[in-house]
């Protein structure tokens, strides 16, 4: 199910009432046959592929603390390829299977891996990369393995985060299952204007720009700059709101029953270079490829050239995750060019460097730029087809008076998206969410974002960006 | 305290999901909410189904009627038949128990699309069947292939008083398009079906907001975001010349339901291969005949719009590889048009029924 629904809101109302109802050592229960509904309404079957996974690591984790040596790594490496097997045979079978094709139709052959019938499960590169980490920390030492089965299936399903994250640590979410939480009304509003926050980012700013964004790119031949130039700006606040807005409720909803999910976002337009975008955009992803592939590989704790080869490295690899298609791969490729254009840029012009900036109307500029660059790139994660992309760029750059602008939304819709960004920034910059809980008018505000997410919100069950990850 | 307002949640809560998972209770709901004139009641569709989705104020139009047709007097046919529908909400299902509204029929057995029913062969071969197999023209290309029909009837020859059961579309087995297919029992797959029910969110949504006393809110979140920004719900299209609702996917181009998507001849040689298909697997079963209908969409008997029509219906008829006899009402809508379609509705008036029946009852008196 999906959050921005009537039948997740009736679904939270439910186990949060159940929730706070139970004594505290059946809650875990609870809370494991609620992940499990709220995975199978998507497709029922597919909670084999899951418990599998969950089966594999559950195993790997207990052994890993026995063994010691050879038979530990051997142990890793199982969960490895158990997960990042997963991945390949649904997420990325067709993708390999296309290329092959590709390459057999170089040597004029017919090349194709067999036929499978398969659709890709929700949530499957999160939920992996989640389980993974868990066996990894375990290997590393820096979490114990977890011996109730059923503790750690609710790690790896725990509803809120189980379909498009935040993508948590063991150490960090293990141990709150165990812990005891009575309800807290400090928390609860917390949680509940955190939800508001993002469903109002979700459908009232997201959906909203998405019609702009897919008209225009449903059309590409028939824009002009102006559209296309439009289209990007409100691609790169669609997918901030609808990412970020699908974080905001899974956070707020597992902070209404007393857990901590870790932040996925941090104004992330308010970067100032591309590695602060990277601290402050899917921090746990991003973390994630930090600490086990970057990290892993030596970091920057080597020759220059590895290092860049790192960087480069782990970018490929998220932008592979973010997707089955070439276009991905290219977006995390500029990212890495760019990452090491920057750290070339700041060795030999210093005073140029993100961290020297001295006032605040350069900050302002970085900021800007670096705002340009990560539009500049969403152009590829967007666009999915090469075609796509040669049409885009070639519209682009054609100054043709005849190529007027085209409406897809109206005037009046267009400057209220105007504003509906402005508002996103300026309650980013100035911490409104923060702000709001500290008044004594909460309940105001919370009717007042309910009443602007009826009345403006755009209600076509627009399914999250990430769940297609 | 708090206690008590988290068991009152939980009730709420678990009550809404319940009936919302169960079609049978919705059912009942629906029904009565529709009989209920009180703030408690229901008018989602009772000026229309595009004005339930729209809310759009200027479309709220009472335009129901039952049409007067010519009944038929059973003497006067010696081999009456007996005629099986396989239909959509185009079709009077009001005449479900009244075979004499068509010609030379003795008995009725209706087969709504979203049912399945298991038929009684012998019943078929004995009784001089036919079998008319009808759909909108924005639903053909899904309904209409040989798995649309056999995902709905299947056959026995298991002579019974009754001679088909009504089973709920949500047994079928093969819904599930990938290879990890499960032989279930059907009572576990109709547990699955309701615990996993397909429509819970538009059940939620009709339990919970379908009531009068909400109807002045949808009316005013339509008028602002059509004054606004000139934006109605995303499943309906405003007409050209603002006087019809059409649902939006009979006019979306990319979508192959629609009058303007650009049909290409392998599309409609296949479509016609699928008629020829179902056409021969049922004579093999028995039927005596098999019609086929496909009532156009709307828009393109109106023709409100400028965008080329793809005449579906007539380049299927007129393909020179189809064998099997395929009924269009288009021409005879478009006489007067406007008077036979509503215009916030997605279907026929009663006029354009009237039609129909007249259009369908002659091509049965051709019948031998």
């Amino acid at each position: 199910m999906v959050f921005n629904s009537l039948h997740f809101l009736v679904f939270f109302i439910f186990t949060t009432s159940a929730y706070f109802l139970l004594q505290h050592r059946f809650r875990w229960f609870l809370l494991l046959m609620a992940s499990c509904y709220f995975y199978m309404v998507f497709v029922p079957k597919y909670i084999v592929i899951l418990g599998f996974t969950i089966i594999v690591d559950y195993f790997v984790g207990i052994n890993l603390e026995k063994f010691t040596g050879r038979s530990k790594k051997i142990f890793l490496i199982l969960s490895l390829i158990a997960n990042v097997g997963i991945l390949v045979i649904f997420k990325y079978y067709f993708f390999i299977d296309k290329n092959v094709s590709f390459l057999g139709d170089l040597f004029n052959s017919n090349w194709h891996l067999p036929n499978l019938n398969i659709l890709l499960p929700i949530g499957l590169s999160f939920h992996t990369f989640q389980a993974m980490s868990y066996t990894i920390e375990v290997y590393r030492g820096n979490q114990k393995p977890e011996r109730n089965f059923g503790i750690y299936s609710l790690y790896v399903m725990f509803y809120p985060q189980l379909v498009a994250g935040p993508i948590e640590r063991p150490q960090n979410l293990l141990h709150q299952f165990y812990e005891k939480h009575n309800f807290d009304w400090i928390r609860v509003k917390s949680g509940l204007m955190q939800m508001t926050i993002g469903l109002f980012k979700k459908v009232v700013i997201a959906d909203r720009l998405a019609i702009f964004v897919d008209g225009t790119y449903g059309e590409l031949p028939k824009q002009g700059p102006l559209n296309l130039i439009l289209a990007a700006v409100f691609y790169s606040f669609q997918i901030l709101c609808d990412f970020s807005g699908y974080s905001d409720i899974a956070i707020g909803a597992a902070r209404v029953m007393g857990f901590d999910l870790m932040k996925n976002f941090n104004a992330p337009y308010l970067a100032k270079s591309l590695p602060d975008f990277w601290r402050r955009w899917h921090i746990s992803l991003s973390t994630w490829f930090k600490d086990y592939v970057y990290f892993s590989l030596g970091g920057n704790r080597v020759s220059v050239p590895k290092w860049y080869f790192n960087i480069l490295i782990v970018f490929l690899l998220s932008g592979i995750w973010h997707g089955a298609s070439w276009n991905f791969v290219i977006w995390g490729f500029l990212h890495g060019i760019l990452q090491i254009i920057g750290i070339q840029l700041n060795r030999f012009f210093p005073f140029l460097a993100s961290y020297n900036l001295k006032t605040k109307s350069l900050q302002i500029i970085y900021q800007i730029w670096t705002f340009i660059l990560v539009t500049f790139t969403w152009v590829f994660f967007r666009l999915y087809k090469f075609s796509d992309l040669k049409i885009y760029f070639k519209q682009l750059c054609q100054f043709n008076l005849r190529n007027k602008f085209s409406f897809y939304l109206n005037l009046n819709e267009i400057i209220f998206s105007f504003g509906l960004i402005l508002f996103l920034m300026l309650a980013q910059t100035y911490g409104l969410k923060d702000k709001l809980l500290k008044t004594p008018f909460f309940w105001f505000w919370m009717f007042l974002f309910m009443v602007c997410i009826y009345f403006f919100g755009v209600f076509n069950i627009k399914q999250f960006i990430y769940f297609q990850f | 305290m708090k206690k008590i307002i988290a068991i009152i949640f939980l009730i709420i809560s678990s009550t809404i999901i319940y009936i919302s998972s169960s079609d049978q209770l919705i059912g009942i709901i629906v029904n009565n909410r529709y009989k209920d004139a009180t703030i408690w009641g229901s008018d989602k569709y009772i000026y229309g189904d595009l004005y339930g989705m729209s809310y759009l104020s200027e479309f709220k139009l009472k335009e129901y009627s039952t049409p007067t047709l010519d009944s038929f007097n059973r003497k006067d046919f010696p081999n009456p038949r007996y005629l099986y529908v396989m239909h959509d909400s185009y079709f009077p299902e009001y005449l479900s128990e009244k075979p004499e509204y068509f010609y030379n029929v003795k008995k009725l057995n209706l087969i709504h699309w979203k049912n399945r029913r298991v038929l009684d062969l012998d019943s078929i071969k004995n009784n001089n069947s036919i079998i008319l197999i009808e759909c909108v023209e924005r639903n053909a290309f899904n309904l209409i292939n040989l798995k649309g029909v056999l995902d709905r009837i299947s056959f026995s020859n298991k002579k019974s008083s009754n001679s088909f059961n009504k089973i709920s579309l949500n047994s079928n087995k093969s819904k599930d398009m990938n290879s990890f297919d499960f032989n279930f029992s059907n009572e576990l797959i109709d547990l699955k079906n309701r615990i996993f029910n397909r429509f819970i969110e538009t059940n939620i949504e009709f339990l919970i907001f379908n009531i009068r006393l909400f109807s002045p809110f949808k009316i005013f979140k339509a008028e602002i975001n059509q004054k606004l920004f000139g934006r109605i719900n995303g499943d309906v299209y405003l007409s050209k010349n603002k006087k019809y609702l059409y649902l939006n996917e009979t006019i979306n181009k990319l979508n192959i339901g629609s009058s303007f998507y650009p049909l290409s001849e392998n599309e409609i040689g296949e479509f016609v291969n699928n008629l020829n298909e179902i056409n021969d697997y049922l004579l093999n079963k028995g039927f005596k005949k098999v019609i086929f209908n496909i009532n156009p969409n709307p828009v393109a008997i109106l023709k409100t719009e400028d965008f080329p029509l793809n005449h579906f219906v007539q380049r299927v008829k007129n393909h020179t590889n189809l064998r099997a006899t395929l009924l269009d009402p288009s021409d005879r809508l478009k006489i007067n048009a406007d008077h036979n379609f509503f215009h916030s509705d997605s279907h026929w008036n009663s006029n354009g029924a009237k039609i129909w029946m007249t259009y369908f009852n002659e091509e049965l008196k051709k019948m031998k």
